[in-house]
């Protein structure tokens, strides 16, 4: 009888327990409830707020939000975003009572806010260019590396040169902004087997700062350029001894030191339309920066400590570029070149005597320099959320 | 038997002790009050009506009500609900606390808070078939019976350009736990 007891006791536990376990829970899928979410919170009241109750909440809130300790976060959130924000957009953003006039001028500039940004994640709709890993191979037009006496400082082992682009372009937002990841690997032969280089090979990610789109830039192609001195740091115009800096001005249609045409890339102290922009000074830096020139028995030599004094020292740095193309107005496919440029002329070339003197001296420099890239043409994925979590 | 029956009645008069701190403060304020909206005394409420720990919040149809709890926390009520506030304890120095809360029917929308942010597992909203986690984020639970709810995870997303913690919800039947960390996905939990 106990027995029998026993039994049906557990029976009776098994089934509780079974029943239990027939609660179900799904799997997290698209919500389809939110119109009925809206739906259900909205409703709009015909019936005014009395003093009273206008005072209550004034008094309640008050005490729940302190408003002061809310500004000094509004301020640490916008220098964790690397904005600056004056005291009327922390007093809106707090709470508190400002005049149209100057909400107005808030609200207006917050359209602005996007143009160098270095944060910018994409939204839903985003495109993204993306070139995937390239491998760069040396460029063999006869515009490039025309000197014979260095050797090329580019490993040029299949693979050693490597680069990736992303683009993204938010038509939304009006703005677009890129990186480039790239792996520079000098060669075992030229003067990194005598240690000359401070580092034999790096690996780099470039941000570039995001800039406004419009109908008419679009279809321009964008490009971002940077200097990586000789221990695969980048150079920062701070380290430069003229005006504006060595961070390359390249801004043509091919996005390398040496025009299409053989000559090199225009730096003037008016760009071509006119326009201050990259002065003489900033090619003389660049020819400085990426100037691998080996010639130590007269004129200039690599000093990989970079001397204000002694300009004739050259660095032998490499110009980094990156360039997209978007191939038609709707945006569906963009090209994506990356290149590597570095040059074993003599940096001094150009550098003094007449102008008709120096233009030829530029571009006998230009003509050394050597150029691995890699171009790729990509379909634009359109960003729809991020699923990796 | 004596001993246990006197530590069994000082655990009860301990619990309601603990209980009792709290059931006469102000933990928040009706901040929007629309249409019909009832507490568990049959009591009118109305926008600027404080809410105290334990209250029920009862909504009607095309009413709808919004609480600011003392940490921060939003609750949004649809029509034809009803939220309990089974815990609030909150520690303004300290920002440390807990909230419990149960969406005995209907649809209510949470905000987090302070607390949440302090420590996100000090947040707890349950549902007659399972219990809700919440780490610093915006989310919603539809409860339409004792049998099903729907929990959806609002935002903010993991790539948001505000510098927000991404929202995390779980989930959970007693059993099973269902993670939701996109925002705009939801679960359904029966029972």
């Amino acid at each position: 009888m106990k027995k029998n007891k026993f039994i049906i006791s557990l029976l009776v536990f098994f089934l509780g327990f079974n029943l239990n376990l027939q609660a179900e829970i799904t799997v997290a899928t698209p919500s389809v409830i939110l119109t009925q979410l809206a739906t259900s919170t909205s409703f709009s009241s015909d019936v005014p707020l009395d003093q009273a109750s206008i005072d209550t909440i004034n008094e309640t809130t008050a005490t729940v939000v302190n408003q002061e300790e809310m500004k000094i976060e509004v301020e640490a959130d916008a220098v964790k975003l690397g904005e600056k924000i004056d005291q009327a957009e922390k007093a809106v953003l707090a709470g508190e009572e400002v005049d149209n006039e100057k909400l107005l001028m808030v609200l207006n500039s917050a359209k602005d806010d996007l143009t160098s940004r270095l944060d910018l994640e994409p939204t839903l709709g985003t495109y993204i260019y993306d070139s995937g890993p390239m491998v760069l191979t040396q460029n063999t037009s006869s515009n490039y590396n025309q000197s014979t006496d260095n050797t090329n400082m580019f490993d040029q082992t299949e693979g050693a040169q490597q680069a990736r682009i992303v683009v993204y372009i938010d038509f939304k937002r009006q703005v677009q902004w890129g990186d480039v990841t790239s792996t520079v690997k000098f060669s075992a032969t030229s003067r990194a087997a005598s240690g000359d280089y401070n580092s034999t090979s790096f690996t780099n990610t470039k941000i570039g700062g995001s800039s406004r789109i419009d109908a008419h830039s679009l279809s321009l192609n964008r490009q971002l350029n940077t200097t990586y001195k000789n221990d695969g740091t980048e150079l920062t115009v701070e380290e430069s001894y003229s005006e504006v800096g060595a961070v390359p001005p390249i801004k043509h249609a091919i996005n390398s030191l040496v025009l299409a045409n053989g000559d090199h890339a225009p730096y003037s102290d008016l760009d071509v339309d006119g326009n201050c922009c990259f002065k003489k000074l900033d090619r003389v830096d660049m020819q400085t920066y990426i100037g691998h020139d080996t010639d130590n028995s007269s004129g200039p030599s690599l000093d990989l400590v970079i001397d204000p004094s002694n300009p004739d020292k050259a660095n032998a740095g490499v110009n980094v570029g990156a360039l997209i193309v978007v191939n038609n107005e709707a945006a569906n496919t963009g090209t994506l070149t990356a290149s590597f440029e570095a040059a074993t002329g003599d940096n001094l070339l150009g550098n003094s005597g007449t102008d008709a003197q120096k233009l030829v001296g530029a571009n006998t420099y230009a003509a050394t320099i050597i150029r691995f890239d890699a171009t790729k043409t990509v379909e634009a994925k359109i960003f729809e959320g991020d699923s990796s979590r | 038997m004596n001993n246990l029956k006197n530590t069994f009645l000082a655990l009860i008069l301990l619990v309601l002790s603990n209980t009792q701190v709290f059931s006469k403060d102000m933990i928040g304020i009706i901040a929007v009050g629309i249409g019909k909206i009832s507490n568990q005394s049959n009591e009118n409420l109305i926008t600027g009506s404080k809410i105290y720990f334990g209250d029920s919040i009862i909504t009607e149809a095309a009413s709808t009500a919004q609480i600011l709890l003392m940490d921060q926390t939003t609750l949004t009520i649809g029509e034809k609900s009803e939220l309990v506030i089974d815990e609030f304890v909150y520690d303004p120095q300290t920002k440390i606390g807990k909230i419990v809360s149960s969406v005995k029917i209907g649809t209510v929308k949470i905000i987090t808070g302070e607390i949440s942010k302090t420590n996100p597992d000090d947040l707890e909203i349950k549902t007659p078939t399972g219990s809700i986690g919440a780490r610093g984020t915006e989310f919603a639970v539809v409860t339409e019976s004792d049998t099903k709810s729907t929990v959806v995870l609002l935002g903010p997303g993991v790539n948001n350009t505000l510098g927000m913690v991404p929202g995390n919800l779980r989930v959970t039947d007693g059993n099973i736990n269902i993670d939701i960390t996109q925002p705009g996905f939801q679960t359904v939990v029966f029972k």
